[in-house]
């Protein structure tokens, strides 16, 4: 591998990650509130599909983006609706937000299959550190939006463990009638962590279809919003690990392309069974980290998927 | 959600249908796609094929339903086409193959012809499917010539026989130019998914390769290689537009002159049951008009080896042989059909860096 294959190799692992980082982070808060979505492949689609349909007939990429997290956020909020306020299964609940996603994003984005953007969210290059050798172009020379995944891991960290109300998020998913008897609002908590994570969602599908491949496709995220639930567990709950488990698994995604070109032993794998790869490996950490939070809790929140009823003991 | 729009396209083709009468009785066609034409050449190609047809034949009705799953669902959607009218069915899927016999038999008035299935079945069923190797090959013969770095890419979808033989049309076209070239494949496992697709021609530009070919149904390796400065080439229909100063050829299919011959046997009772395969020398099998970095020497490179498969001097896969690993796979003095190589080659060609598995 020369240096050019391995610059590739890591640029596509950004780019790989990136969608399961924004996606996951915005999961990750919705959780420690203590609802859980399963609705982010959905909404995912229909983030990417929004921003398709957006910035082709209106020519602003940005203009798309914001469209994309506008519309999974009202998404978010009828999920907060049907979930914290009528209190619905969330499981049910989450698997509806997938289908309804799915069919919405294939009826409204159906002129727009095929359809190639001549705007698309551009690389910024940041000076100075665009130029680092290997670095530069594998993480400086990148597109806003993987810049923000970045910044948002510090950011929700910070969030989550340094603000009262990121205390109070956190209660809101471990013990509600605590937060509720602190003097903060249960309901609105997890209302606006809902909506967060939804917008995240719809980002991340944005990045998919405008910072990434210009173009929609059915079905386009391709089960990337279950692999972003996934590594949410695996991370923890915790950002940090989830950063680090979205770039893993943006690694593994990518060297079942990368390996094909690389010869030697790889030339005798079949690709079938190299696509398994990402999953497999998923499949271990998770193995490994029950194994080794035996008797300790794997960092769940203990409320999380159980809707809050004021007054009533828990 | 699709189920609801094929719905709608069958009542707009049954309204469209009513109160027109002419001199000829019309010949009523229904075509069964699982694929928007928008999102899938092949699709695109079928339907320029019946515009064709319409600009030919006005005495037609063409009742196209799009987004039809290639499993047993098929089944209630050509009934459905059937009860209305329509006396020819033409379905556009591999995928049907397996459905489409059955039908033929239930409804023994009605022409049914199927993407490249098994000719075997009732008289009134047909089967087409086209040489895409012939165009293959020209495209390796382009690649090679207008190669600077000696590499060029082919992104395939699954590593079975009918994308096998075409990459493997496509090195021996390249070897004949350019003996020393070396040429990758990446499989992207699928037939379209243009975020996969990418990440193939990606993982085929890292390694140094200059031009992209493809057996996929969308233009993301096209455009992945224009985003780095370098050629590409696409299948099925002509994708020029999605990168025009990048775009160097790609091979393309015209049925509207099948459709028109089959719908004028079937109006003169002369519908010919069997296997009808597409080539260069018949018209259906074609390149897409060059694009600007196609050197002169290139198009006549094309030219000739074109002039040699048309006038059949030049058969493909002809011995000997050998595979990637270096063991002789058609012997001296034997070659492969195109039905052979299609159906059943499971070895790169040497030259070929990349696995069959």
């Amino acid at each position: 591998m020369n240096e050019a294959m391995l610059i590739g190799l890591l640029a596509a692992t950004v780019s790989a990650a990136t969608p399961l980082l924004l996606a996951g982070l915005g999961e990750l808060v919705a959780e420690r509130s203590g609802v859980l979505n399963l609705g982010l492949e959905g909404l995912m689609l229909t983030g990417a599909m929004t921003a398709v349909v957006v910035t082709a007939s209106t020519g602003s990429v940005l203009g798309g983006i914001a469209a994309a997290v506008a519309v999974t956020m009202a998404m978010g909020a009828a999920f907060a609706f049907l979930t914290v306020t009528i209190r619905a299964d969330h499981i049910v609940t989450g698997l509806a937000i997938v289908l309804v996603g799915d069919g919405l994003s294939q009826f409204f984005g159906k002129a727009f299959v095929g359809v190639n953007l001549q705007d698309r969210l551009a690389p910024l290059a940041i000076p100075v550190l665009r130029d680092l050798p290997v670095l530069g172009p594998v993480l400086f020379r990148q597109n806003v939006l993987v810049y923000f995944s970045l910044l948002a891991v510090p950011l929700v960290w910070l969030f989550l463990y340094r603000t009262r109300p990121g205390l109070a998020l956190r209660a809101a998913g471990e013990r509600p009638s605590a937060v509720d008897v602190a003097g903060w609002n249960v309901v609105r908590i997890r209302y606006l962590a809902v909506i967060f994570g939804a917008g995240m969602a719809g980002l991340a599908g944005a990045f998919l279809s405008v910072g990434y491949l210009g173009s929609w496709a059915n079905g386009m995220t391709a089960g990337q919003g279950w692999i972003a639930l996934a590594l949410v567990i695996f991370a923890a709950w915790h950002p940090v690990r989830l950063l680090f488990g979205a770039y893993l698994f943006g690694f593994a995604y990518i060297m079942v392309f990368q390996a094909q070109v690389l010869g030697g032993v790889f030339q005798l794998v079949s690709v079938y069974l190299m696509q398994m790869a990402p999953y497999l490996l998923a499949l271990l950490v998770l193995m490994l980290i029950a194994a080794r939070s035996r008797g300790r809790g794997d960092g769940t929140p203990a409320a999380l998927a159980v809707p809050y009823v004021r007054e009533e003991r828990t | 959600m699709r189920w609801f729009l094929s719905a709608i396209l069958i009542s707009a083709g049954v309204l469209s249908a009513a109160g027109h009468a002419s001199a000829r009785d019309k010949i009523k066609i229904g075509s069964v796609d699982f694929a928007p034409a928008s999102g899938s050449s092949w699709v695109r190609a079928n339907a320029e094929g019946f515009e064709y047809l319409k600009k030919h034949d006005p005495d037609v009705e063409v009742t196209r339903v799009e987004s039809i799953p290639e499993g047993p669902a098929v089944r209630s959607v050509i009934r459905n086409l059937v009860n209305q009218g329509n006396k020819v069915i033409f379905a556009n899927g591999y995928g049907y193959g397996v459905f489409v016999p059955d039908l033929a038999k239930e409804f023994p008035d009605v022409y049914f012809l199927v993407e490249q299935a098994n000719p075997e079945g009732p008289d009134n069923l047909g089967t087409y499917y086209g040489n895409a190797e012939e165009a293959r090959y020209l495209e390796g013969v382009i690649a090679g010539s207008v190669t600077k770095s000696n590499i060029v890419g082919f992104v395939g979808a699954f590593p079975i026989s009918p994308v096998i033989s075409g990459v493997n049309a496509f090195a021996l076209g390249a070897r004949s130019v350019n003996p020393d070239i070396r040429i990758l494949v990446n499989w992207a496992n699928t037939w379209y998914d243009p975020a996969k697709e990418k990440e193939s021609a990606e993982a085929l530009l890292n390694a140094g390769a200059d031009v992209i070919a493809n057996h996929e149904d969308s233009p993301a390796t096209l455009q992945a290689a224009a985003a780095r400065g370098k050629l590409g080439m696409t299948s099925n229909a002509d994708w020029s537009s999605a990168a025009p100063d990048a775009f160097l050829t790609g091979s393309v299919w015209n049925w509207g002159p099948y459709y028109v011959q089959v719908i004028d046997q079937i109006r003169n009772g002369k519908f010919e049951a069997g296997r009808f395969m597409g080539t260069l020398a018949n018209g259906v099998v074609g390149l897409a008009p060059f694009g600007p970095a196609v050197t002169e020497e290139a198009k006549k490179a094309a030219e000739d080896a074109k002039a040699k498969i048309v006038s059949g001097e030049l058969t493909i896969f002809k011995g000997p042989m050998k595979d990637n690993q270096g063991k002789v796979q058609i012997a001296e003095g034997q070659s492969l059909t195109p039905e052979e190589a299609s159906s059943k080659m499971d070895w790169l060609v040497e030259g070929v860096e990349g696995s069959a598995k």
